[in-house]
């Protein structure tokens, strides 16, 4: 099978494994506007990872 | 109130596909057809606020605090970024070259997939645009997530080529791993650029793009036209550029498809 075959093959997989997911699942809701609102400004100030990060990311 | 503007963003982690030439041409088109556009230039290449806006100023807004970067970084509302364009009816937020480095700013950020779109939130609350369109890098990272979330509808252009394909294929794997962040994102379409009649590899192109299933491809597709070049090297959409260019033409059929979908 040829490159573009195979690529429309993956497409239409991706696309219908999509479908079954969203009638078989329940997706996780997307954060509300007023949940941001509230967020600290740096949720990772005090988290373990922030230890390993170097200087210049933080 | 419910916002009544459309937000669509053009996306394709594949470089050079036409996303910005697209995002540029509809958002002109769509102008001519009587609705009020809103450019956003969300690739740090700055080519949609070329395809506008003298390089000078282009650079100039590019290296100020009045661009997209600013604007994500700090978390603004994006009603302080929008600058006019020459044209009535089409307003644009520029870029800049730092967009480069959005993804470390972003990384810190709480719930950082939604910074555009809470950006986006008094624009679209206003319904002072018919369309917001969105220009993205040809990346798939956290900003790219941004512009997906932030956006109703995505448009993928597709260079006819075999990697072309491939990269749309990838594309798709991706919307799938991250679709339970965008939910309410509706693929519009496939709309194929820089076809070339010319080449029998077009036809395989075409007849692969025939067996998508639940997948619109753009019945318009748009064909390699040095119009397009010329209008780049001008600084100006192709349909302002030269009307009667065949790209100018196909641009706005592909508009009128794209209404007619997003209207259905």
């Amino acid at each position: 099978m040829s490159l573009s075959k195979k690529s429309i093959h993956r497409i239409n997989k991706a696309v219908e494994t999509q479908d079954f997911e969203k009638d078989s699942s329940v997706p996780l809701p997307p954060p509300t506007l007023s949940d941001t609102e509230k967020t600290p400004k740096n949720p990772l100030q005090k988290s373990r990872m922030i230890q390993n990060l170097p200087d210049y990311l933080l | 109130m419910a916002s009544s503007t459309h937000v669509l963003c053009f996306v394709n982690n594949k470089g050079g596909s036409g996303k910005s030439t697209t995002c540029a041409n509809v958002g002109y088109s769509l102008s001519s057809l009587g609705y009020k556009v809103l450019l956003i230039d969300g690739d740090m290449q700055l080519n949609l606020s070329l395809a506008y806006f003298d390089e000078d100023f282009v650079l100039e807004t590019a290296k100020s605090d009045k661009n997209l970067y600013t604007a994500i970084k700090s978390q603004k509302d994006l009603s302080d970024y929008i600058f006019p364009t020459r044209y009535p009816g089409i307003d644009m937020i520029l870029s800049s070259t730092l967009m480069s480095s959005i993804e470390y700013d972003l990384f810190t950020k709480w719930q950082r997939e939604y910074i555009l779109k809470n950006g986006l939130k008094n624009i679209l609350t206003e319904n002072k645009y018919d369309y917001i369109l969105i220009d993205s890098p040809p990346t798939l990272g956290g900003w790219v997530m941004n512009i997906l979330c932030a956006s109703h509808y995505m448009i993928t252009p597709v260079e006819a080529s075999p990697w072309g394909l491939f990269g749309l294929a990838n594309l798709f794997d991706f919307l799938n791993e991250i679709k339970y962040v965008t939910p309410d994102l509706q693929m519009l379409g496939v709309c194929i650029t820089k076809a070339d009649s010319r080449k029998s590899y077009l036809k395989q192109t075409l007849s692969a793009l025939e067996e998508l299933r639940h997948t619109h491809v753009f019945e318009t597709y748009i064909k390699v036209d040095s119009a397009i070049e010329w209008s780049q090297e001008n600084g100006r959409p192709v349909m302002d550029y030269k009307k009667s260019s065949r790209s100018a033409k196909e641009y706005l059929c592909l508009t009128k498809e794209v209404v007619e979908r997003v209207t259905q």
